[in-house]
């Protein structure tokens, strides 16, 4: 054989898919939504009987050495059975550790109850540092727990992913709106889920965690990717090129068309008030240009999406919208409410004060003037 | 014989075994290679068949070929060629004293006579102990880079394996020692250790000078390159379309 590749070789490689892409425990999460989409489609006879139980439910527990951390999670269960990621056996349940590609599956614990029967063992079992899927099989939902998510919040906020298998054709348009609906979901309000993860608390008001993007980006990832069965959505792990690094990349195929796939890209920024307001309109401005370089053959649109998370958000830089639309790029506004800053202990003296004196002078009546004692005259 | 193929028993890379094998291709005649057969962490997050002190050693060999399209410069870049196998002395002793030490687990251990080096096989598997020190390794810079990488390799090794066998192999519980046996095979293929064991030398040299690539790192750039064309994908996907050519050679070596 030759030591060189052939042109038959590469262009046999040339429909690679990307595999799940971020940090391993990211990875993790798009192997769960993967193997969802396989259980799916195995047991679809099942699920159209409504012969799935509609309690049966499964754990997923990451783990980067299955085999050898079981012997440390004996509080979590004693069960030491191989399960195989090919099987999505139907009956497939109970708590179940598995490395980020699911070539070890390790079944400890037994079925649960319940999806409330998981939250509750979830809860009082498992450490808020573990990542970790709930998934129901019968509504087709899983709820993904990401290390560091505190544990009672994401019990209170809980979002599920819906695998919604949508069949439309795929379109840059739709998959926007699934980016306003992910914005809705879990960022708008600083009690939405991903949005907690980012800000710091009322005790340091608009201020954010570092690498913000980061965060919207490995929860988009996941969300996007359970919405459509054959839409590949990855993130460049690579370090950062000419063309700066893409945040999200998003793929389908199309048919009756000289290229054999569309695409789309996202390239996300967040605004906040550390930046300081002198940088926020370069900010946008090179999330403009970048996403403009990341444009390919197959690109049905390329997106610089903001996520405002300013304390004051009054200068939007509408000029910039005319420097998007000669570039052909979507820009788009999501604003991020900032967490309410709780009030100073002097400040809530004061306002103690103000309510006891204005309660004190409603005892009176309000007071009149000259215009109201007129009125009551006539 | 067994089925309709030839079965050939040989250590890799004895030069006795690869002229048999040369001569068996060159004569079409189908054969399975029955060879005998750190990446070693990686291989058991990556959930890869068992780790034999061969197999380790060949993905040594791998991750050394292929390390530079990663900006890595490799650690070592020449292993000893021997009849069980390319044998990377420093790698060895390092492993028994990650053993000792009781980082690594060792089973099914035997030894080799070897008149110059203590050469032994076993299984390896990393303790939990081993894990923890492997996690505060990766908390450096050169650290997080060697691991991503080893543990991409790994991945990719993964993918490949699975796309390789029939689903009901993959189901059944005895497919680990088949898995292994497709793994050692598509490793085999691997474009640096095809040019070197047709050099016959007592060493494997990765490559003459450390600016000239490695035919690893040339095929890596090439289909680089050329899914660039559609749509950039990651490193750890490139290494999966190369595994999957090198797959696609040993089927065509053996069908």
């Amino acid at each position: 054989m030759s030591t060189q590749l052939s042109e038959a070789e590469l262009q046999a490689i040339e429909a690679t898919t990307p595999a799940p892409s971020g940090k391993p425990s990211e990875r993790f999460l798009g192997t769960c939504v993967e193997w969802t989409e396989e259980w799916i489609l195995a047991n679809t006879n099942a699920l159209a009987k409504a012969t799935i139980p509609p309690t049966q439910s499964v754990i997923f527990l990451f783990s980067e050495t299955p085999e050898l951390e079981r012997e440390s999670l004996t509080d979590l269960g004693t069960l030491n059975e191989r399960v195989y990621r090919v099987t999505v056996a139907q009956d497939t349940q109970g708590i179940i550790v598995c490395n980020e590609n699911f070539q070890q599956m390790i079944r400890i614990g037994p079925g649960l109850a319940s999806v409330d029967a998981a939250l509750e063992f979830v809860s009082t079992k498992i450490a808020a540092d573990r990542t970790f899927v709930i998934i129901n099989f019968a509504q087709r939902r899983l709820y993904l727990h990401r290390k560091g998510d505190d544990l009672a919040t994401w019990i209170n906020t809980l979002v599920p992913t819906e695998l919604s298998f949508q069949d439309a054709p795929l379109s840059a348009d739709r998959i926007e709106k699934d980016v306003q609906d992910f914005h809705h979901n879990y960022l708008a309000k600083p009690a939405n889920l991903v949005a907690q993860t980012m800000w710091m608390g009322k005790s340091h008001p608009y201020k954010l965690h570092p690498g913000p993007e980061k965060k919207i980006q490995a929860m988009l990832l996941v969300t996007l990717r359970a919405s459509y069965r054959k839409l590949q959505v990855w993130v460049d792990e690579e370090p950062q090129t000419r063309d700066g690094r893409c945040d999200l990349r998003v793929a389908w195929p199309v048919f009756n068309s000289v290229l054999p796939t569309a695409s789309t890209m996202f390239e996300l920024k967040v605004l906040y008030d550390a930046q300081g307001p002198g940088k926020h309109h370069g900010w946008v401005l090179s999330g403009i240009e970048q996403a403009e370089g990341y444009r390919r053959p197959d690109s049905e649109a390329v997106y610089a999406c903001i996520f405002d998370g300013r304390s004051v958000a009054t200068e939007q830089f509408l000029d910039l919208d005319v420097v998007a639309n000669d570039m052909d790029v979507r820009l788009r506004r999501y604003r991020m409410d900032p967490p309410t800053p709780s009030p100073s202990p002097a400040a809530k003296t004061a306002a103690k004060k103000a309510v006891a004196s204005s309660g004190a002078k409603a005892t009176h009546g309000p007071k009149k003037t000259a215009a109201t004692r007129k009125r009551s005259a006539k | 014989m067994s089925g309709v193929f030839y079965r050939l028993h040989g250590l890799n890379p004895s030069p006795y075994s690869v002229k048999m094998r040369a001569l068996m291709r060159y004569r079409r005649l189908p054969f399975v290679w029955d060879a005998v057969g750190s990446p070693r962490d990686t291989a058991v997050a990556a959930g890869l068949p068992p780790v034999t002190r061969h197999r380790l050693h060949a993905l040594l060999f791998m991750s050394f070929a292929a390390s530079r399209y990663y900006g890595i410069a490799p650690l070592r870049q020449r292993a000893r060629r021997t009849e069980h196998g390319p044998y990377y002395r420093w790698a060895h002793i390092a492993l028994g004293g990650l053993v000792l030490s009781g980082l690594v687990d060792l089973h099914d251990f035997h030894a080799h006579p070897q008149p110059r080096d203590l050469q032994f096989e076993g299984v390896f598997r990393p303790t939990l102990a081993g894990v923890k020190v492997a996690r505060e390794l990766r908390r450096t810079v050169t650290g997080q880079a060697l691991y991503r990488f080893l543990l991409d390799l790994c991945l990719a090794s993964a993918r490949t394996l699975e796309e390789a066998l029939p689903a009901d192999v993959i189901r059944s519980p005895d497919a680990r020692p088949e898995q292994g046996r497709t793994l050692d095979q598509v490793l085999e293929e691997d474009l640096t250790y095809q040019q070197v064991v047709r050099l016959h030398n007592d060493t494997m040299d990765h490559e003459g000078t450390p600016e000239e690539a490695t035919p690893t790192v040339s095929g890596l750039s090439t289909i680089d390159t050329r899914l660039h064309r559609a749509g950039r994908l990651n490193r750890k996907d490139i290494l999966s379309a190369y595994q999957t050519v090198l797959l696609r050679r040993v089927k065509q070596v053996v069908g």
